[in-house]
């Protein structure tokens, strides 16, 4: 898929998705980490904030605690009466503003022999002080929290926050301290006699923690000791829902696992779904525990609140990434064109190049880069195959010149030879066929035959040396020179004496020549020969159907000038006799498998077709040989001759 | 201080003279009755809070004036007095009132078994009724502390009782070591207050045997005499108030929050929710089935007069047909 795109392309998706991931995991990891940083700073700040609030609202309700303790202080150790008491909490009561009602209440008996109850008490009715005697057998303190709960624990306490019986509005705790006799008791120490108890109204708290800011809409949230909404920005949880009632509601084990440890006195700050916000919306609690009081305080923040910055900022930043990756692309983009731009172009110059356009222009290379030095190279490339095309069209024209001369020198080597069989119709008493294949348009084989007078024929076959023009040059001169040579009288070794001193006197390229060379008495049928290095030309006996070989000592014809003699040999021809010559292209010619046709074949052949017309038997050889060599070349000229002697005259 | 008493007796005054000044009007047919339940409004009363405000009373023939319950105004002296009519009590609060001589009936028994109980931290090592012994206990008083103590009497424990208030505060502070519930209230209170299931140790006191049949309705006997039609119209149009509130939790509890919210009565809807699915287990038969709803079976009205006998808090026992009317099975 990707590798059929072309290269910017490429580069493109490449680079783009490689950057995009590691501008994503950047991102992240900032996210992530100013997230952190962010959540850390809240945590501080509502602490800081949380403190503030603890100490202002402890800094008032500790003030009614030590008015409590001053009393009690005060009925432990001094003596007291009726009378005592009432002015006592009159006094507290004129003292302490935050007081909202003040109360003595002491245990059956204890303070009068005759009173099961006995619990004066003094409170605030708008700017007036009233009075009331608690306990009754409807109002029996004794089991009323405020009262029973201190002296069960021996311990002072605030009690679960109430509604006052003035108002469904005023919210009251009370704090209540258990006291013992001034007087020792009978049995044990100091008796335990009752319970001073001062009532707040709690309405302030409201005040306080509505004025309590967090970010846009964070707020403050007070909680009783069982969890109990104290104060909240939502009036209808006041005293009637309590943080565990809100989780059940929700169904949320996060939020009551918060509230477990907001009223066993822990500090944290966590993240919550919900709670005074609408369902599903997060946001983070801060809470802290007001000591003393058991009870604790919580501050909520949306979540979304909380990082409005991080979220602008990181929109920005995503922003910013968009922007960066747009212009990376168009960096890419306008990099890979001008990568690619030479080599379309160098792409389009190729398919003009292979049509043979060389003469297109390649727009110079305008960089020293790779691209360059293709182009570089390219230009070279295309100049250098202009060249050789150049040459090779000259060449190909000097060749079809020689071919062409060749092909006339040929023609004129042809024309040297006799090629009208019979050569001498009006002569019966023998018969003479020839033929002649040069391997090359020339060839050194050469073949002759002519009258020395009438009833001598001459009759030769030579092979020079090599092959080709050089060898087609030797052949003609040496074929002039042995005809130039003959003359009446002369024998065939004198003659090839005078030819071998003539060739080897101005030979300076050391060619050579194999000559037969033989005169036929037509008359008598005798035939003189000598031979100068040539295969040995085959005499074929019809009345003993015997092969005789030729041979005469001499050698090669055209090397040696000083010394060189030649020997004469005799044979005579009786009627149906006939002599085969031949060059060493036809024995020495080779079939695939690097054999040579050889001699035997040659004999074979002649002695099962001796009774063949002498054109029947050459062309059968040539067959032969042909067929023997098969698909190989042709390597050197094949030269055959046969004269046959009919008759012997009269 | 709580004095809840003043706002109470007020509220309570303020339904009277509506209650009044709809009577006046005349409503066409209609016998005027009133009814007070033994408590503040809340989902223990739920099927009469129901039956009331959706006209099932009417529907029955009764304009009622519906007498918002509480410590201030406790049923049994308003049906002595004449000041209501019917009145929720529990089976042995009727019984003991009966044995002193108040002339009560039973025209229904509305809760069948007994939801009260011990609850304890399981820290405090309390997780048999043995490991009671030697602790601080508080029962609330009055005969509410009855099956507690026959419980007691029962494991023979020695503990140090303490006496109960309203409020589960003396628990949650660490006062006492075991407090008593009912199921479907101070149960849940506890465990909304911050302590999980799992960290309380409960001894029901329908578990161990000691089991007395909870809120049921009453009348005087002589009222009963006068019209018994009336006072079983009563009784069934309360029966049909509870199926509604079964197959309508929802409304049902909004419509007790309504009236709690009237009195002043501190609410959360999970709670009220809780203790109507919870009232729901103790009125209907085990199974779920309504077929014995509203009947007071006869061992049980036996079992608990000889356990009140046993404690000495009764003499005389009234016969079974004549503290009790049948008036579902009519």
């Amino acid at each position: 898929m990707l590798k059929n795109r072309g290269i910017t392309f490429k580069l493109i998706f490449l680079l783009l998705t490689g950057s995009t991931v590691i501008f994503a995991l950047i991102f992240m990891y900032n996210y992530e980490l100013t997230k952190k940083i962010i959540l850390r700073n809240a945590e501080a700040n509502a602490k800081h904030i949380a403190t503030i609030t603890v100490n202002k609202i402890e800094g008032i309700l500790k003030l009614v605690e030590r008015a409590n303790h001053n009393i009690v202080y005060f009925i432990e150790r001094t003596p007291y009466t009726k009378a005592d008491i009432d002015e006592t909490l009159r006094y507290i009561m004129e003292n302490n503003n935050e007081i909202f009602g003040a109360a003595l209440a002491f245990e059956p008996r204890t303070i009068d022999k005759g009173l099961h109850y006995f619990a004066p008490y003094y409170y605030r009715r708008g700017d007036t002080l009233k009075f009331k005697a608690l306990g009754s057998e409807n109002d029996n303190y004794f089991y009323q929290d405020w009262y029973q709960i201190p002296m069960e624990l021996g311990s002072p306490l605030w009690s679960e926050p109430y509604y006052d019986s003035d108002g469904p509005d005023i919210i009251m705790s009370t704090y209540s301290v258990p006291f013992r006799s001034s007087a020792p008791g009978q049995h044990t120490g100091k008796p335990f006699i009752g319970v001073m108890a001062t009532d707040v109204d709690l309405n302030w708290l409201h005040e306080t923690l509505s004025s309590v800011k967090m970010y846009k809409t964070g707020y403050a949230f007070l909680i009783s000791r069982n969890g109990t909404i104290v104060t909240h920005p939502d009036k209808e949880l006041i005293m009637n829902e309590s943080i565990f009632s809100i989780a059940e509601a929700r169904a949320d084990k996060n939020l009551r696992a918060i509230a477990k440890a907001m009223v066993r006195g822990e500090t944290g700050f966590k993240q919550i779904e919900g709670f005074g916000l609408g369902k599903g919306q997060k946001s983070w609690i801060f809470y802290v525990p007001l000591k003393s009081e058991g009870w604790a305080l919580g501050l909520i923040v949306p979540d979304e609140e909380l990082l409005a910055d991080i979220t602008s900022l990181h929109k920005k930043v995503i922003a910013l990434v968009f922007a960066g990756v747009a212009l990376l692309s168009i960096l890419i983009a306008s990099i890979s064109v001008s990568i690619t731009r030479p080599l379309r172009r160098l792409v389009a110059a190729t398919k003009d190049i292979a049509i043979g356009n060389l003469d297109i222009e390649i727009p110079p290379a305008k960089t020293k880069d790779e691209i360059g030095e293709l182009t570089n190279s390219f230009v070279y490339m295309k100049t250098a195959l202009k060249e050789y095309i150049r040459e090779l069209t000259e060449a190909t024209r000097a060749k079809e010149h020689i071919d062409s001369e060749l092909k006339i020198a040929h023609e004129i080597q042809m024309s040297f030879l006799h090629k009208l069989f019979p050569p001498f119709p009006d002569r019966v008493e023998f018969d003479l066929f020839a033929t002649i294949m040069p391997a090359k348009e020339v060839g050194g084989d050469f073949y002759d035959f002519f009258f020395i007078d009438e009833a001598h024929l001459c009759f030769i076959i030579a092979d020079v040396s090599g092959k080709g023009v050089p060898a087609s040059l030797f052949m003609a001169m040496t074929k002039t020179l042995i005809k130039a040579q003959t003359a009446v009288g002369l024998s065939p070794d004198e003659i090839l004496f005078n030819v071998n001193r003539n060739l080897a006197k101005e030979n300076n390229v050391n060619m050579f020549v194999t000559i037969f060379y033989g005169i036929l008495n037509t008359d008598t049928g005798e035939v003189e020969f000598a031979n100068g290095g040539h295969n040995p030309p085959l005499l074929y006996k019809k009345d003993t159907a015997e092969l005789i070989p030729l041979e005469t000592g001499g050698i090669v014809v055209g090397i040696l000038e000083d010394g060189i003699t030649f020997d004469k040999g005799t044979v005579t021809m009786a009627e149906g006799d006939f002599i085969l010559m031949y060059t060493d292209g036809v024995t020495e010619a080779i079939n695939e498998r690097d054999e040579e046709f050889g001699e035997e074949r040659l004999m074979r052949l002649l002695r099962d077709n001796h009774d063949k017309t002498i054109r029947a038997l050459v062309e059968l050889i040539n067959e032969e040989v042909a067929e023997f060599s098969g698909t190989q070349p042709q390597f050197d000229d094949i030269t055959l001759m046969v004269l046959k002697y009919e008759t012997i005259d009269n | 201080m709580r004095h809840i008493k003043p706002i109470l007796a007020l509220l309570a005054l303020a339904v009277f003279q509506l209650a009044a000044a709809v009577a006046a009007f005349g409503e066409g047919g209609l016998t005027e009755a009133s009814f007070v339940p033994q408590w503040l409004p809340q989902a223990q009363f739920a099927g009469y809070y129901v039956a009331y405000d959706k006209g099932i009373y009417k529907k029955h023939g009764i304009d009622l004036k519906l007498i918002t319950g509480g410590p201030e105004n406790p049923p049994s002296p308003l049906l002595q007095k004449g000041k209501a009519d019917f009145a929720t009590m529990w089976l042995s609060t009727a019984i003991q009132m009966r044995a002193k001589g108040q002339k009560l009936v039973n025209i229904a028994q509305i809760v069948r078994r007994s939801s009260q109980m011990l609850v304890a931290r399981k820290t405090s090592g309390i997780v048999t009724p043995q490991d009671l012994n030697g602790k601080k206990v508080s029962l609330w008083g009055g005969d509410s502390s009855t099956q507690g103590m026959a419980f007691l009497k029962k494991y023979n424990l020695t503990v140090k009782l303490v006496n109960q208030s309203d409020s589960v505060n003396l628990f949650m502070h660490g006062a006492v070591d075991a407090a008593s519930a009912m199921l479907y209230n101070e149960y849940h209170t506890i465990i909304n207050s911050g302590l999980d299931p799992e960290e309380l140790t409960t001894f029901s006191f329908y578990d161990h045997g000691v089991n007395f049949p909870e809120d049921g309705l009453y009348v005087s006997e002589e009222r009963f005499a006068a019209d018994p039609e009336l006072c079983c119209a009563f009784a069934r149009a309360s029966i049909e108030g509870w199926l509604y509130a079964f197959a309508h939790p929802d409304e049902a509890v909004d419509i007790v929050m309504k009236y709690m919210f009237k009195a002043h009565v501190p609410s959360n809807k999970p709670h009220q929710m809780w203790m109507l699915v919870k009232m729901k287990g103790l009125i209907l038969d085990g199974n779920g089935t309504t077929t014995q709803i509203g009947v007071l079976a006869k061992e049980d009205y036996e079992r608990t007069t000889a356990l009140l006998k046993e404690g000495g808090l009764i003499e005389t026992t009234a016969a079974f047909d004549s503290f009790y009317k049948d008036c579902v099975k009519k």
